[in-house]
């Protein structure tokens, strides 16, 4: 555990004294950079992660949900340093991410573990099942090859294909078995910390729930926690114990996922909500339609992110950029009128 | 296999206001391993002004079905047998030039891809100006003036200038209702929208099937709506035929098929979607895979998979009555 300044007091808000953090996340940074100009002289930055800070629990599903562009999968890449961090902390039980040098961060890395949205993309399609699932313990090292081989068929097993496939190559498999293998492959290293980022999005439905039922079977036995990305709002309802939501870059909203979608505080997640298909036939809420699209990340609103889009926006929207609060008990909202 | 009697004794017959009859349709693929029935025997229609969904995953042959009526089915593709009706025509009869003036003009297709859809290298005023110019004989000006009226039928801002500029310019929500006013350009009496919102982000989506809705209250066309998301069809869609590997499934109400479904593919389906009243608990998923195309099972397609399969099942069952008006190719009916 560590211990919290005042700079994260409304996060540290939200936690139950004792409760135990695997992963806290302190104003996080991550920009890009866009060349433009005559001859890409002047730069700009995208800012794809801009100051987000929250904890993941041990043993939890912490969703993250937003559109496309938003950021979150930019910040599931920084916090396991796929992506350079330009500032912040990412405290892995106590140690920075971020901060570590190469040796200590190597040692590390075993228990994080990321799986991909494209089972096609992620993996090689030269290597056969068998040493996918076991490079990540090649590299390590620690383990001997008949013990690396035992792990290999009982991993395999475990996410529900045969020892027989271990010696056939990705493009024999369809979408679901190619997931199944990239989770194989990210619990071989036994690690406790999984970045699944959309890891069903690409699969038909039929074959969603089955790759979402193995997810949660490992979490029981394994004991994992997942940060789990995905935009499909059902998916992350269904499958995480809270949810964050980012707009441009910002966590905008954060609570429990019941205490989200029955009482969402942010104008932002009330629409994005309501837009869910079949959910005003549900009788959940009227469907709120935004005007326009989500502004150009190079060139955000000043103030509140959403402010352009909003249809409670006051001018105070546009001078101070509303902080996340804690607006409900365990209910935090980056919205000046969300009380 | 149901021969054309049969299935004219399953359905109303032709009637003035069906705009579309869909009767037994096989859209088959030569490939080197063997003929790929992406669709077959595929029989539904559409009432004029109505709006039916097709639901399926992928492999489910919706897409290739929404090819056939317009016609684009390319080698190694072909329609090896049934009959499309269109206003009583059969398209699947017409030579190509008969063909050109019904596509794009009577009936007319939108994209899963709006930037795929349209041509970088023209505006997007240029290419509504051409949608109109190939089916009436108008000059470009007037041509632009509709242009710029379509665009405000379709909420784009500013249309005006919109129709000045390239695709490239617009974001994806905005390129979808580029694409969407084209297919309006010149009233079409069917309007095909295959995975219209799939690209786009969920409160884009929303707008678009808000756009849908609202168009169709206020010009009368018919549209098919092709989807993955059974949610889409609930809300946009009066009636819903489901497909599976390559076959009409089961056909009702939008409302009768997603709160009763008949057939185990729609209930396994419907159950394997997670919603938050199933929290803690396991999905109930469907067991296995799409079977591959070239070795599908004998008999109904959903069989390998299906908790209910019986040994009658390596027979195919035609569309059987389960009351209320509603058909499910399944032998418990």
């Amino acid at each position: 555990m560590t211990t919290h300044d005042a700079g994260t007091g409304s996060i540290a808000a939200t936690r139950v004294p004792n409760e135990d953090t695997l992963v806290e996340i302190k104003n996080l940074k991550t920009y890009f950079p866009s060349r433009t100009g005559f001859l890409s002289q002047k730069v700009e930055w995208v800012k794809a992660v801009d100051d987000v800070s929250f904890s993941i629990r041990r043993g939890e599903t912490f969703g993250l949900v937003g559109e496309s562009g938003c950021g979150k999968t930019s910040l599931g890449r920084s916090i396991i340093r796929l992506e350079q961090a330009r500032s912040g902390q990412v405290l892995f039980e106590g140690q920075d991410i971020l901060a570590l040098p190469p040796g200590k961060l190597k040692a590390l890395r075993p228990n994080l573990q990321f799986i991909f949205q494209d089972p096609h993309g992620s993996l090689d399609p030269r290597m056969n099942v068998r040493q996918i699932v076991s490079e990540g313990l090649a590299i390590l090292g620690t383990v001997d090859r008949d013990e690396r081989d035992e792990r290999v068929e009982h991993l395999i097993q475990v996410v529900g294909l045969r020892k027989e496939h271990l010696d056939r190559y990705p493009h024999e498999f369809s979408g679901g078995q190619r997931q199944r293998i990239g989770i194989a492959r990210a619990l071989a290293l036994r690690p406790k910390f999984i970045i699944a980022d959309e890891p069903v999005s690409a699969l038909d439905v039929s074959v969603q729930s089955q790759v979402l039922n193995l997810l949660s079977d490992l979490q029981k036995e394994f004991g994992l926690t997942y940060l789990f990305i995905a935009h499909d709002l059902s998916v992350v309802e269904y499958f995480s114990d809270r949810v964050g939501v980012m707009y441009l870059g910002k966590l905008v909203e954060l609570a429990r996922a019941e205490d989200l979608y029955a009482d969402p505080r942010m104008p932002y997640t009330k629409a994005l909500l309501s837009a869910i298909p079949g959910a005003k036939e549900s009788g959940k809420q009227e469907r709120i339609v935004l005007r326009g699209d989500v502004p150009s990340p190079l060139n955000p609103p000043s103030g509140c992110p959403f402010r352009t889009r909003c249809w409670m926006a006051q001018d105070i929207c546009a001078q101070v950029t509303p902080p996340l609060r804690e607006v409900r008990p365990a209910h935090l909202a980056a919205c000046h009128f969300a009380d | 296999m149901l021969n054309e009697a049969q299935v004219r004794m399953q359905m109303p017959g032709p009637s003035p206001e069906k705009i579309l009859e869909v009767r037994d349709l096989r859209t088959h693929f030569k490939t080197s391993g063997g003929t790929v029935k992406a669709v077959d025997g595929v029989s539904f229609d559409i009432a004029a002004g109505a709006s039916l969904g097709i639901v399926g995953e992928s492999g489910s042959g919706k897409s290739v079905t929404s090819l056939s009526i317009m016609r684009l089915i390319e080698p190694p593709g072909f329609v090896a047998g049934g009959h499309i009706l269109f206003k009583s025509r059969d398209i699947v009869d017409l030579s190509e030039k008969e063909i050109r003036a019904i596509r794009g003009k009577d009936i007319c297709l939108v994209f899963q891809d709006p930037m795929a859809a349209l041509n970088p290298v023209y505006t997007v005023g240029a290419q509504v100006v051409e949608a109109l110019q190939a089916h009436r004989d108008v000059s470009r000006k007037d041509a632009l003036d509709r242009a710029v009226e379509l665009f405000k039928l379709v909420g784009i801002p500013a249309p005006e200038r919109r129709v000045h500029e390239y695709p490239h310019k617009l974001s994806g929500g905005m390129r979808q209702r580029v694409t969407i006013a084209i297919a309006l350009a010149n009233e079409p009496d069917l309007l095909i929208l295959d995975e219209p919102t799939t690209a786009l982000d969920v409160t884009i989506q929303a707008q678009i099937l808000d756009l849908v809705k609202d168009l169709r209250s206020r010009i009368n066309t018919a549209v098919l709506l092709i989807t993955h998301d059974i949610g889409v069809v609930r809300e946009m869609c009066e009636e819903v035929v489901v497909m599976y590997g390559g076959r009409v499934m089961e056909r009702g109400t939008a409302a009768q098929v997603t709160e009763d479904p008949k057939h185990p593919y729609t209930v396994g389906l419907l159950s394997s979607l997670p919603s938050p009243k199933l929290k803690g608990q396991r999905l109930n998923a469907i067991g296995g895979t799409v079977p591959n195309p070239l070795h599908m099972p004998p008999g109904c397609p959903f069989q390998p998979r299906c908790p209910k399969a019986m040994p009658i099942c390596s027979t195919a069952p035609d569309l059987r009555d389960c009351g209320d008006g509603r058909v499910a190719a399944c032998w418990l009916y």
